[in-house]
């Protein structure tokens, strides 16, 4: 691997005559969370989506460690976990099994499925509903369930659209904790509305708007002239 | 291969654990067992005119299951997940293929009840009955891979459900068409419309022109579906 776990190069997506992301580009180092900042619209999850190998891109690549995504999906997509915004899930299936699924799509070997998805019920606090169906779950414990989907295969890297997004505060400062666990030994890209998370959670952070970087800096930058980074944000937007 | 097959098994065992995947079955063997009904009263023990409608059947069947494989998984999200996991696209087309077939095959195994029925009254030729059933897998099959290829075109059920029925029923008026046409017009309807490969398997010969017709129907609709997700990412 390089200096970086992941680097986007001038990626771009227009949807018919619509420019959705404009030549971003930013990387990510080893160990890293990296906050992804930006009013709705401004092209954070599609460029999540582009970098998880879901959407492919119309200009410009998207690298993992050292495998470009569009060239090589299958290898990029397995050291990426994914956590997409709104956490959908299948209702029908229990927690263990989803997770058991998720494993076996991952290419997890079959003796090791087991232990992976109770790995990852721990990692995301499941255990007390290890066996309930996802769809009898509340929105809190759904989030947890996507974001265990995500880690079950141990990937180097973690991608978070909204993480937190419709959780209770005390839900808040459970997933943030988790984040900052999973920050000790993993590269994290997080996207999030919540400043304050972001504050907490990230050194650096790319701030997009209208699909293009508006800004890519550390959040000690952007925050010094005494500014809390709420205020930095919204000077960037005026 | 791994892959496709679970996707394959999760969207089997998924279906059955729904209401909808219970009713479907549960409507499907019904209207199967009231078209025996209808057949036998001819008071002849032969079931190729069972066969015939279940053919037609079999399409509307593969409409509301296909349906389920892409579009209503991009309406809950989930197809998000499956297509950002290491899995390349010809496993999640095969996985898809698979689950949408066996869980089609599991329902018409169900109606086998019928042809059963009928020999513990008479003795009706079993070769027809045979053929009948292989001619069904085969249908099953290749009306899956359209229905597939309609669903990964949409992001809602209901569509892709009316457009499989509506291509499939579309294949089907085209064999009608033909009796109005001469020549070449004539014979290319009559090779389209799936009820001309259909009539062999109800008289219990296996035809390879039938044959070739179905799998390159499931082919062609495989190929689609990778197209058109392919075209959508």
């Amino acid at each position: 691997m390089t200096g970086v776990a992941v680097r986007l190069e001038g990626l771009t997506r227009r949807f018919g005559g619509t420019t959705a992301v404009d030549g971003v580009s930013f990387d990510v180092r080893p160990g890293e969370v990296l906050g992804l900042l930006g009013p709705n619209g401004a092209g954070k999850t599609t460029t999540m989506r582009m970098l998880t190998g879901y959407l492919r891109p119309t200009a410009g690549r998207a690298v993992v460690g050292d495998v470009v995504v569009a060239a090589d999906p299958v290898t990029a997509k397995a050291s990426i976990g994914y956590m997409p915004e709104s956490s959908p899930l299948p209702t029908d299936l229990s927690v263990f099994g989803f997770l058991k699924y998720m494993a076996r799509l991952h290419r997890v070997p079959r003796a090791k499925l087991a232990a992976a998805a109770g790995k990852a019920i721990g990692q995301a606090g499941l255990a007390d509903v290890r066996d309930r169906r996802i769809g009898d779950l509340s929105k809190g414990y759904r989030q947890r369930v996507a974001l265990a989907q995500a880690l079950v295969h141990e990937p180097a890297v973690l991608v978070l659209d909204e993480p937190t997004a419709g959780l209770d505060p005390r839900q808040v400062k459970e997933t943030r904790d988790l984040i900052a666990r999973l920050g000790r030994s993993r590269t994290i890209l997080l996207s999030s509305h919540l400043l304050s998370e972001v504050t907490q959670l990230c050194r650096r952070v790319v701030v997009l708007d209208q699909g293009m970087v508006r800004a890519f800096s550390e959040v000690a930058a952007l925050t010094s002239g005494g500014e809390s980074l709420e205020e930095a944000y919204l000077r960037l937007f005026r | 291969m791994r892959a496709a097959l679970t996707i394959a098994r999760r969207d089997l065992a998924g279906l059955f654990l729904t209401p909808f995947g219970i009713g479907a079955s549960a409507g499907f063997v019904a209207v199967s067992g009231v078209a025996l009904v209808i057949d036998l009263r001819g008071n002849q023990a032969r079931l190729d005119g069972w066969f015939g409608p279940l053919f037609f059947l079999v399409g509307l069947l593969v409409a509301l299951l296909t349906m389920r494989a892409f579009a209503d998984e991009e309406r809950a999200g989930t197809l998000e997940l499956l297509l950002t996991a290491p899995v390349r696209p010809a496993e999640v087309v095969a996985g898809k293929l698979i689950g949408s077939a066996a869980s089609a095959l599991a329902i018409i195994a169900c109606t086998a009840v019928c042809p059963w029925l009928v020999t513990t009254m008479a003795q009706p030729d079993g070769g027809p009955i045979v053929t009948g059933y292989v001619g069904l897998v085969l249908a099953v099959v290749a009306f899956s891979a359209v229905g597939l290829a309609v669903s990964a075109a949409t992001g809602s059920p209901l569509v892709a459900a009316a457009g499989t029925a509506a291509v499939l029923l579309g294949a089907w008026s085209v064999g009608l068409l033909a009796a109005s046409l001469t020549g070449l017009p004539k014979v290319l309807c009559e090779q389209i419309a799936p009820g001309t490969h259909v009539v062999g398997f109800l008289r219990g010969t296996l035809s390879l022109d039938d044959v070739v017709y179905f799998l390159g129907m499931a082919a062609a609709g495989v190929v689609a579906t990778g197209l058109v997700l392919r075209s959508r990412r």
